[in-house]
């Protein structure tokens, strides 16, 4: 099938650019809005207005008065260090910002990364906040696609996520259990908010409060109202309607998709251009390819050359296939 | 060495520290209720040669249960060990503010391993996480 039948996902247009290795961010011009900043060709972080971001982590959710986080941002906005203002002032330690960082990139990676928008890089761009962990564009996106599979699998229905929160007034059982978000949810549902409205008001992620909603729908504790009035939930119903309207042709969740050979990244000073196999003509066997690529930069792997590896996932593959037969 | 003080360790730190324990396989920092995986190092779920839904799905079933099941004054469990054929399990749960969530998972061997160890090296990691 032809590849430019479609306008690309915006996974795919991050594609070329991590490849290239190159540090900047990828400014999303159609609403939602929003920006994802690569460094070394690494996800670095990624923000929309529908998500919940490392601010609003912070603040919303009383960790932090939102006083320290503005003097934070007065000292190190300017030279990109706001995290790191936070951490030498005792505020918050390393790892719990490194932590609430993937958490908001993953956060608004799923409600960015395959949407069809338009979009402009800018070379070098940082994000204020500074380094945080960064990620692989191959493990966001599997993890965009692991959360989409857990919102389907709790309950099906997208529009419980931008419909208000009723908790039931009665329940038929004896007792029941809630985990803490549960609770909280629960606690601040006043039969108008949605699970979006929820998110922010108790500065969580939004995805984390969706499935939530979501899991206690199933088991009967609250059940979906009247569509949210409030304009982040309009704001992400449209943003799906859109979608959904604009992608009938292509699968739901293209977790195969392949990157398109289109806008290739007009050769800035990339450190190495990817040289690899760019005449291949088809580009049907992604896994052993990028895993070679990626190699080199996994800090967590411990041991094997590549070529071990590679015959690895190909023998697991096989035997899992087997297994099938 | 393990009782360092002084330093910012980030989340690479920690792992790595976790990993130098005689008989850890793997280990990695999972934020539960979404089930993803911040961190991650050795075998075990968020690498490559790993069924990464097994393990977070373990993680997930226990803290459903587990975590209301304590004897007592309940509300709080400090971590949790599940002894499996091919080793232990073991979970454990940091109680600051926002990381109420997450959980410090490491898979560590049965022959080679010393649980008690590890669950000390646990908790001076986990204290990492909280600002004083």
């Amino acid at each position: 099938m032809s590849k430019s039948s479609r306008p690309p996902l915006l996974r795919e247009s991050l594609e070329p650019w991590c490849a290239a290795g190159v540090t900047g961010a990828l400014r999303i011009l159609d609403p939602p809005g929003g920006v994802v900043y690569v460094v070394d060709g690494r996800i670095a972080y990624a923000e929309t207005p529908v998500a919940s971001g490392v601010e609003r982590l912070l603040t919303a959710s009383g960790r932090l008065p939102a006083e320290a986080w503005r003097a934070a941002v007065t000292a190190g906005r300017a030279q990109h260090r706001i995290g790191p203002e936070l951490v030498d002032a005792g505020l918050v330690t390393q790892v719990e910002l490194e932590a609430l960082g993937v958490i908001a990139l993953y956060d608004a990676a799923f409600f960015l990364f395959d949407l069809v928008v338009s979009a402009h890089f800018e070379h070098r761009a940082r994000h204020p906040v500074g380094h945080l962990r960064t990620l692989d564009l191959r493990t966001v996106c599997q993890e965009v696609d692991r959360r989409k599979r857990l919102l389907a699998d709790a309950w099906p229905d997208a529009a419980i996520d931008t419909a208000a929160v009723l908790p039931q007034r009665r329940l038929r059982s004896q007792c029941v259990a809630l985990t803490a978000l549960q609770w909280e949810v629960v606690a601040n549902a006043d039969r108008r908010r949605s699970p979006i409205d929820l998110a922010r008001l108790l500065g969580r992620d939004t995805f984390t409060v969706m499935l939530e909603v979501r899991r206690m729908a199933r088991t009967g504790l609250v059940e979906p109202g009247r569509p949210g009035g409030s304009a982040a939930a309009e704001s992400v119903a449209t943003v799906r309607a859109r979608a959904a309207a604009g992608l009938t042709t292509a699968p739901a969740a293209p977790a195969a998709a392949q990157p398109g050979r289109h806008a290739k990244p007009v050769a800035e000073p990339a450190p190495d251009p990817p040289a690899e196999p760019d005449g291949e003509p088809q580009p049907h066997i992604p896994l052993p390819r990028r895993a070679i690529r990626h190699e080199p930069v996994r800090r967590t792997e411990l041991a094997g050359t590549p070529e071990t590896r590679v015959s690895e996932q190909i023998l697991t593959r096989l035997i899992a296939g087997l297994g099938a037969l | 060495m393990f009782f360092r003080g002084a330093g910012v360790l980030d989340i690479d730190d920690c792992l790595h520290r976790l990993m130098a324990l005689q008989g850890v396989h793997g280990a990695s920092l999972i934020d539960f209720p979404s089930g993803s995986v911040i961190g991650a190092a050795g075998r075990g779920p968020g690498s490559r040669d790993d069924t990464p839904a097994d393990a977070v799905g373990m993680i997930h079933a226990t803290m459903q249960t587990a975590a209301f099941a304590t004897v007592g004054q309940p509300a709080h469990v400090e971590d949790i060990v599940i002894t499996a054929g091919n080793g232990y399990h073991v979970m454990r749960l940091l109680s600051t503010e926002v990381e109420a969530r997450m959980v410090l998972y490491i898979w560590l061997d049965r022959a080679v391993g010393n649980l008690v160890m590890a669950q000390r090296q646990l908790s001076v990691i986990a204290a990492q996480f909280s600002a004083n």
